[in-house]
């Protein structure tokens, strides 16, 4: 299991790949990343992602957007807002608001109040589109083995007025999905992993996959837990898309994710391209290990 | 009406093979064919748990949860941008039709320039026009024309022609816009730092 290099001329093994959230979100970074995607995506004729990634992109992206325009609208100036990111708030803790501030706060006009109208507009175009994002980066039908139903809901309007993406609140008290009955039709799937990643040394389990194997030797006794989202269907989020996209019969898989994604593409047989954060990495491919 | 994209089909493989027709300008001031109007609402009930089918089902466009419905502007508002929208059209026209690069890249700044025109309009429009000419004029801010093909540009220029036959710009109808110009590979969203 090592990556290499994607060489020119490569040959994918067939011609569907499937995306996984951090490539829909790294669509908005710029063309450091977009130029790399798009290399990756030329070479196939379809290319998929599962409904459950509208959810986590509305988590990422959505969020911070709906964070930004509230900035906006409270300080009534985009310079005072990135003064605010910058300068205020603890970079530390708040990582991902500073991240795509540089993504999402875009700064274009004459003066001031007309960049800030600006970005206001922007950010509102992207939050009304919501997650149909997502989906116009793909071919469809996405593939739903979860029947997610967050990700059919739009970003709304709150009381007065603002729009606000909403992070899921499921509970399996009030089931609106279909996650338990697919976790228990591949339980078989979701018990290699949990070997696997058992079996991995501790220095290659990352807390995340630590975690996907926790919730499922929860789910495995009782699969109704997935349905808590917080607790369940959040902690094992990658895992679910990663069987959604092998039981949708993909072969390969685009990710950001090195180490997760790495570990469950090689235990699903499927090739991993990952897209490394720094450009003059390129694109690295993961072959499936016989 | 074009539709960009094929539900089952491979993306890439759209073509879009509408007319380009201009209807007078007499004529469209009567603007409001209502082709494109808000859709039903098709928010899911908490027992919807989905077909169970592995794929997602298609879905109709749904207008926001509380969005206001656009209030319809002054009519000398209405003209003035139906004009620059006429003008926006005539520019994108040229520059796919015209075989001259310099001929080419000269409709494209005229198109920039009655985009800024157009901008002018927004504090007496709803809070959508700002949002679409913003998003029209992201698209060619620091580009030229060599940085679009042919589709690209047929694709924003079937928006302007669907912007310019609306009388309100509604939330629905900026989806559609969006998402078509995303399909078109056109990024909307781009950075501009």
């Amino acid at each position: 299991m090592s990556l290499e290099s994607l060489p020119d001329g490569h040959e994918p093994e067939g011609k569907e790949i499937f995306l996984d959230t951090s490539i829909h979100c790294s669509r908005l970074k710029g063309s450091l990343f977009t130029e790399r995607i798009d290399r990756v995506l030329r070479m196939f004729r379809w290319v998929g992602t599962s409904t459950y990634t509208k959810v986590e992109f509305g988590n990422v992206v959505l969020a911070n957007a709906e964070y930004y325009l509230r900035k906006l609208n409270e300080l009534g100036s985009l310079d005072k807002t990135l003064s605010f990111i910058g300068n205020v708030l603890q970079h530390h803790q708040h990582r991902s608001k500073v991240t795509w501030s540089f993504n999402l706060l875009l700064s274009y006009g004459g003066d001031e109040p007309q960049r800030t109208e600006r970005a206001k507009a922007s950010l509102r175009r992207l939050l009304k589109l919501g997650t149909s994002y997502v989906e116009r980066g793909c071919d469809k039908p996405l593939a739903d083995g979860t029947c997610c139903s967050w990700a059919r809901k739009a970003v709304h309007r709150g009381p007065s007025g603002q729009l606000i993406w909403k992070t899921p609140t499921c509970k399996r008290t009030a089931k609106v999905c279909s996650l338990d009955d697919f976790f228990v039709q591949h339980r078989g799937v979701f018990g290699r992993i949990k070997e696997a990643i058992d079996a991995l040394p501790d220095e290659k389990r990352t807390s995340q996959l630590a975690s996907f194997s926790e919730v499922i030797g929860k789910a495995a006794v009782d699969p109704g837990m997935l349905l808590d989202y917080k607790t369940g269907c959040r902690r094992l989020a990658d895992a679910i898309i990663a069987v959604d996209s092998y039981v949708s019969n993909y072969k390969n898989l685009f990710s950001q994710n090195e180490k997760e994604s790495g570990v469950l593409c090689d235990l699903l047989h499927q090739v991993f391209y990952y897209l490394p954060p720094n450009p003059e990495r390129g694109v690295l491919i993961q072959p499936p290990t016989s | 009406m074009m539709t960009g994209s094929i539900e089952l089909g491979f993306k890439r493989d759209v073509t879009q093979s509408e007319q380009r027709e201009l209807p007078a300008l007499a004529n469209s001031l009567a603007i409001g064919s209502g082709a494109s109007g808000p859709t039903p609402d098709t928010i899911s009930t908490p027992r919807d748990t989905g077909t169970g089918t592995g794929v997602e089902r298609p879905q109709a466009r749904r207008r926001l949860a509380g969005s206001p419905q656009p209030k319809l502007p002054p009519s000398r508002v209405l003209h003035g941008s139906y004009a620059y929208l006429t003008e926006c059209l005539d520019c994108l026209e040229r520059a796919t039709g015209e075989d001259d690069v310099v001929l080419k890249e000269n409709a494209l700044s005229q198109f920039n320039i009655a985009l800024t025109e157009l901008w002018d309009y927004h504090p007496h429009r709803e809070e959508q026009f700002a949002e679409a000419i913003n998003m029209l004029q992201n698209i060619f801010v620091g580009r030229s024309l060599a940085d679009f093909d042919d589709a690209q540009l047929l694709a924003v220029y079937d928006c302007v022609r669907q912007l310019r036959e609306e009388q309100v710009w509604d939330d629905a109808v900026l989806n559609e816009i969006t998402e078509r110009l995303l399909e078109a590979d056109i990024d909307v969203f781009r950075e501009l730092a």
